[in-house]
């Protein structure tokens, strides 16, 4: 009977070998302790030397010590034949032992025949090693591919992190794993699997300090078999038992490194050349997924941002694809169209609006703008269009941004109207005066005095008539400039009333009746008497141009809490609920009057703005087919007050 | 006699109208508003209509078509006399049959014979040159 076992020898590593053994064999049969122990010296040699060692009677032989050789004899064997074997992949020297039961006189044949087999068992081990290898690398490879597939779907980061430091000790046998991210000049321990994982978890190193730190500064992976007494302890994970650290520094696509991803294993033992790689790699997966899922990140962010900012934005912004079809319609495009985001998207606007938003395809309006129709109504849009191109440089959409601009068209529109409906009105007292002047100054003709007389008030109250459009002119530019200014005084409204009332009296000749209403106390208003007087004219000359015939006008009096308030009541047609707002406006002209009707629109403008210029109101209290009813309201002024 | 027919709202411009034309020995009819200007066309003929534009209710332009539409109306010479010193008036009046186009304001001593060449040129049968030339004149002022 015997039996054979193949060591080997490594002075560099001879500590760690035996640290190892002692603790693993225990149990194990005392043969390969011996081997490893007690049969250093003729073994070793032998090994070292490559030479074969022959010992027929062991029990006998004195180049090997009396523990050895009691155990062999104990264990049943005689003879020895000791056979030097090249580990594969290994400059170290191994031997191949034969133990025999019965002694063994060595001829030179069997020697030659224990060579013999000492080369076939190299072979042997070559091919198991390899074949070792060989499988390691593969599962290495597989797990490497399953992680990375894993986390390619993985957006985000903390997510990713948690992923490696689990994946990273089944990937090279090591039993924790965590991820330092550098914080300027530390590192900061973000995730980490295994023993003491959640007490390292947020933990700082230097990042010019040991392990770590030398992986960040090196930018290359650090193995260490063993840590004991190499180390100051400063890794919470190591100093949670482990013996065995492996670390690859996480670089980032511009080379920068960014962290340090690190194994550890409970026992010292070496690191194999792959596995150093895979934990790299590994690190260089960690490193792409981090940067795309911040990647993500930040798109993500930025388009949160941009539809806020699109939402927020007043004007209309509509995107479309390469085919046309809507894929952004922000709310105000929501809000000017008329037309909800749900109903546009994947649809083309010119289906969406019955027009496109091209502006172009519209010869007859320049400066991008163009009708579309909302509702019932038709409003003008101004738009602007971009081209969205993808880098190669094809056309990928186009965005357009529009504002309605129907309400400074409508401005537009009023302006040129004001100007032709001045430039009337002013002919209009102009032809008066011009005419009766040329006709006084006939020498063809003798008028009598009293056609004289008739010719000569035409031209004054025309003349009258013009300073009344000018001034209105110049209040509005007062106003508009903000430079009007008003001399605020107590002044009894009753007087101004009556004053009003009566020069309309004496001006009006088709039978309207006034009624003035207002309480037998003085009714002191802080107010400038001039400006009172043009606003009250105002609202009773419209009062008068807007009721019929034989119609009564009211203007009643009256004090409120804090104020003092004027109402100037007709029996006209009333003004509809839709235009109460609208006749304040500069320019507006009631359709009651008539195209043709005569004013400028500014009336009741200038009367609104002459009420707060005096810290008062102006407004309307009016039903269709009611009458209307303006109210002129003004603070309270107290006898003796003068702001 | 010639007999005038002014539509215009405003009473000064009326009496204006009348005593400069009286003065010419014409005979001066008035109407304040459209309806009546168009009525007293019809009943009384007037060898020529001096119209407003501005008018309350029925406009000038208004006036103008109803006048050219009516058999009874549509030989009578339209001259329009108004504030809207627009071309693009102008050019309307002229298009509703207008034979000319006076704005406001004007010399009255010049309306009566401004008037009478007109009419003169009517009765000549020069009607139709007589607006293609104020058209023209037109075209010239707009730079067409």
């Amino acid at each position: 009977m015997s039996t054979a076992t193949i060591t080997r020898e490594s002075a560099k590593e001879s500590t760690r070998e035996s640290r190892r053994s002692r603790e693993a064999n225990e149990g194990r049969d005392s043969v390969g302790m011996y081997l490893d122990e007690i049969a250093r010296t003729p073994l070793l040699d032998a090994a070292q030397r490559r030479r074969i060692l022959a010992a027929p009677t062991v029990a006998t032989d004195d180049r090997f010590g009396d523990d050895w050789r009691s155990l062999v004899e104990e264990t049943g064997f005689v003879s020895l034949l000791a056979v030097p074997i090249e580990a594969p992949r290994r400059d170290e020297p191994g031997l191949g032992l034969v133990f025999f039961a019965e002694e063994q006189s060595f001829t030179d044949d069997e020697i030659e025949l224990a060579h013999n087999l000492a080369g076939a068992a190299r072979g042997a081990l070559e091919r198991a090693e390899l074949y070792e290898s060989e499988r390691k690398s593969r599962a290495i490879a597989q797990q490497l591919a399953r992680t990375g597939a894993l986390l390619a779907s993985e957006l985000d980061p903390d997510a990713i992190l948690g992923e490696i430091v689990a994946q990273a000790p089944g990937l090279v046998g090591a039993e924790s794993a965590a991820v330092s991210l550098l914080e300027g000049d530390e590192l900061v321990v973000t995730a980490a699997h295994g023993d003491q994982a959640q007490a390292a978890l947020g933990s700082r190193a230097s990042a010019v300090g040991e392990l770590a730190g030398e992986i960040v500064q090196a930018r290359s992976p650090l193995a260490l078999d063993d840590v004991e007494g190499l180390l100051a302890a400063t890794d919470p994970i190591l100093e949670a038992g482990h013996r065995a650290f492996l670390g690859a520094p996480l670089v980032g696509s511009e080379g920068t490194v960014h962290g340090v991803l690190a194994v550890y294993a409970r026992d010292p033992r070496a690191w194999r050349e792959e596995e150093i790689e895979a934990i790299a790699a590994l690190a260089g997966n960690a490193s792409a997924f981090l940067a795309n899922a911040e990647l993500y990140q930040r798109v993500v962010l930025e388009r949160e941002r941009s539809v806020a900012i699109l939402g927020n934005v007043a004007d209309g912004i509509v995107a479309v694809d390469r085919g046309g079809n809507v894929v952004l319609w922000n709310k105000a495009a929501e809000e000017i169209t008329g037309v909800p985001a749900s109903e546009a998207h994947g649809r083309a606007p010119s289906d969406v609006l019955q027009r496109s938003l091209d502006p172009d395809e519209t010869s007859d309006e320049g400066g991008g703008l163009i009708q579309i129709p909302r509702g019932s109504e038709a409003i003008w849009l101004s738009v602007t269009e971009a081209v969205m191109r993808d880098p190669a440089g094809a056309v990928a959409g186009r965005i357009y941004a529009f504002r309605n601009v129907s309400s400074d068209r409508l401005i537009e529109e009023l302006k040129s109207g004001f100007v032709s409906t001045v430039s009337h009105e002013l002919r209009a007292p102009l032809t008066s005066i011009y005419g009766f002047a040329e006709t006084l100054l006939r020498e063809d003709v003798s008028f009598a005095d009293e056609e004289r007389r008739t010719f000569l008030s035409y031209i004054a109250s025309e003349a009258q008539r013009l300073t009344g459009i000018v001034d209105a002119l110049l209040s509005v530019a007062r106003l508009e400039a903000g430079d009007l200014q008003v001399h605020l005084a107590p002044t009894d409204l009753r007087d101004v009333v009556t004053d009003v009332v009566s020069s309309a009296q004496r001006e009006v000749v088709n039978g309207r009746r006034f009624v003035i209403d207002v309480p037998e106390e003085p009714l002191d208003a802080s107010a400038d008497r001039e400006k009172v007087h043009q606003v009250l004219a105002n609202l009773v000359d419209n009062a008068v141009k807007f009721s019929p015939e034989g119609a009564t006008v009211t203007v009643a009096a009256r004090r409120t809490d804090d104020a003092v308030q004027v109402r100037v009541a007709d029996e006209g047609a009333g003004i509809p609920a839709g235009e109460q707002e609208r006749i304040f406006r500069k320019f507006y002209r009631a359709d009651a009057a008539g195209p043709s009707a005569g004013g400028t629109g500014l009336g009741l403008f200038i009367a609104r703005g002459l009420a707060s210029a005096m810290g008062g109101r102006l407004w309307i209290d009016s039903e269709t087919g009611r009458g209307a009813s303006f109210v002129f309201e003004l603070p309270i002024g107290a006898p003796g007050r003068q702001t | 006699m010639t007999k005038v027919l002014v539509i215009d709202d405003e009473a000064p411009i009326r009496l204006l109208c009348r005593v400069n034309l009286e003065a010419e020995k014409m005979q001066v009819l008035e109407a304040a508003d459209g309806e009546s200007g168009v009525e007293i066309a019809r009943g009384e003929k007037p060898d020529v209509v001096l119209l407003d534009v501005m008018l309350p209710g029925m406009d000038g332009w208004q006036v103008a078509e109803r006048l050219v539409e009516d058999e009874a109306t549509n030989q009578i010479p339209l001259i329009f006399l108004t504030a809207r010193a627009e071309l693009r008036d102008r050019a309307r009046g002229l298009e509703l049959g207008g034979i000319d186009y006076i704005t406001k304001p004007f010399n009255p001593l010049e309306l009566a014979p401004v008037i009478e060449g007109l009419l003169e040129r009517v009765r000549r049968g020069e009607r139709d040159d007589l607006r293609r030339e104020k058209i023209a004149e037109l075209r010239d002022l707009l730079g067409e």
